[in-house]
């Protein structure tokens, strides 16, 4: 009869650590996923309350507006500056500047970095919120008022987050590019005739970059929401509801990058020119 | 009627619950004393199917509450409403919006004016009409578990349960919160489950009153039988005493 390989005390200890990671993984997603469905559904059978919705967008998006213009703002130029010195070590040509960067603003950059930080704001301000409601059952109580959580609070935070985070997208995006133009002037004396140049834009980059915004815009009050309404305990739960919230959505935001970036790369191919 | 039939619960390694039995009757106000941490609110939050047990079953008035899914548990929510030990009332609401809102979420075709005139008359009912529309934040701990019992009848519902309604109010607001209870009981038909320290509220207004120790109970009876019980354990909790043979 074979023996049973003997696994060290170490290994079975790191082994344990892994597959309980896994497990806390999986439950986890798995609840978030319910959260999601349940917000679809009353998205389509639930109570329509315009202005839930419209207080919500207000929050999300007029008060991050200048937070997120003014950290674009800062990379467009930054990015410009950067790039405009690397490109200068292989060539002296600059005139590709504005196009390529345009190009990974609408591509990447602009919604990505906006959602980054939509995430930390929005996401933090969320799972605090619901989080100090379930602790002091107010959810609860909603429950008794025959009021689904997902319904009444998780729902106007989703159309909110998906719409203002085009929005922001946009305006954001536009400030960086601005920024970045006005840089390329002051750093490398590039009129911005030769910077604004849409060339290199097409119509899969701005459907990958509009994917993602509508990507990144359900993911992140869906996390947030689901690290809220999961918290248990005292004021510590609701501390560490709002880190999970920020945890949970940046990598989502990273995530969904990749899974987004990789599936319009393998739709249609390398378009890249 | 509200039946507790073998209700056992634990929370990691502490078991809490260890097969509780007993019966609240329609009606009458009764009340679960015990000590803090004894599983009171656990207990009544099985009824309204916050918290399901381990073991046992929860039955009202023939439905076993216990086994119920989310959504049907809406209907039993409906008829038994529980007033939480904090207020619990929603900060972004006023007074008035907070007692609406069960009637909103339950009446959908019911006319808004119709459902602000209700939660006016039931403000009113609770002394706090003045106050419609302050927000929580602006009241003081018993004009809130006021607004909140407000909301808890909205549904008229035949059960309330309250999870320890005098607990941090001043004698004169806990005594008003008593005659509520009461008035609710003998004039409306409510029956009531409270879970109190209150001594004075409990020997004010208790028809029942069941003691939980270490997870089981320890006796049910009128005011009278515990004010004569010859058990130590029911003899300190009743006197108050620091010393005898409770746990600390």
């Amino acid at each position: 009869m074979s023996e049973a390989p003997v696994v060290s005390e170490p290994r079975r200890r790191v082994l344990g650590a892994l597959g309980e990671a896994g497990l806390e993984t999986t439950r986890t997603v798995s609840s978030a996923y319910g959260v999601f469905v349940r917000t679809l559904y009353y998205l389509v059978r639930g109570r329509h309350e315009p202005g839930a919705i419209a207080r919500q967008m207000y929050e999300i998006g007029n008060r991050s507006l200048v937070f997120v213009s003014l950290v674009m703002g800062f990379v467009g130029v930054i990015l410009v500056y950067q790039g405009g010195i690397q490109t200068q070590r292989v060539l002296p040509d600059l005139s590709q500047l504005g196009a390529t960067f345009l190009e990974l603003l609408v591509r990447d950059l602009a919604p990505s970095l906006a959602a980054l930080m939509v995430a930390t704001r929005v996401g933090a301000g969320i799972a605090a919120e619901l989080g100090s409601m379930a602790v002091t059952e107010q959810l609860d109580a909603l429950r008794l008022s025959a009021a689904d959580p997902v319904d009444y609070l998780v729902k106007p935070r989703f159309v909110a987050s998906v719409v203002m985070l085009f929005v922001l997208t946009i305006v954001s995006g536009t400030v960086a590019y601005a920024c970045g133009l006005v840089g390329a002037q002051v750093f490398f004396e590039l009129s911005p005739r030769s910077f604004v140049d849409l060339s290199l834009v097409d119509a899969v980059y701005l459907g990958s970059g509009l994917a993602k915004c509508l990507a990144y815009g359900a993911a992140i009050p869906i996390l947030s929401a689901h690290a809220g309404l999961t918290a248990q305990g005292g004021s510590n739960a609701v501390g560490a509801a709002t880190t999970r919230a920020v945890v949970h959505s940046s990598l989502a935001v990273i995530a969904l990058d990749f899974a987004i970036s990789f599936g319009a790369h393998a739709l249609f191919g390398d378009f890249s020119r | 009627m509200i039946s507790f039939r073998e209700v056992s619960k634990r929370f990691g390694s502490k078991v809490v619950l260890d097969g509780v039995t007993f019966d609240v009757p329609r009606g009458e106000i009764s009340f679960i004393i015990g000590a803090s941490g004894a599983g009171k609110s656990v207990l009544i939050k099985h009824v309204t199917g916050f918290v399901r047990p381990d073991g046992g079953e929860i039955w009202l008035d023939g439905v076993e509450v216990s086994r119920l899914d989310e959504r049907a548990l809406a209907s039993v929510r409906k008829r038994c409403a529980l007033v939480f030990q904090h207020a619990t009332l929603f900060d972004s609401q006023s007074c008035l919006e907070n007692v609406a809102l069960p009637l909103e979420k339950h009446g959908r075709s019911r006319p808004r004016g119709e459902i602000l005139a209700r939660a006016r008359d039931l403000l009113t009912r609770v002394h706090m009409e003045a106050f419609a529309d302050r927000f929580p934040s602006e009241l003081g701990e018993g004009m809130k578990k006021r607004v909140a019992i407000a909301r808890a009848l909205a549904l008229e519902p035949e059960y309330v349960l309250f999870d320890e309604p005098t607990t941090g109010l001043d004698p004169v607001n806990a005594r008003r919160v008593d005659r509520l209870i009461q008035t609710l009981s003998r004039e409306g038909g409510v029956t009531s489950l409270v879970v109190s320290h209150d001594l004075t509220s409990i020997f004010g207004i208790a028809d029942r009153i069941v003691m939980l120790y270490k997870g089981r109970v320890r006796l049910i009876g009128s005011p009278d039988d515990f004010r004569q019980s010859d058990d130590p354990v029911v003899r300190q909790f009743v006197r108050g005493e620091a010393e005898g043979p409770m746990d600390a």
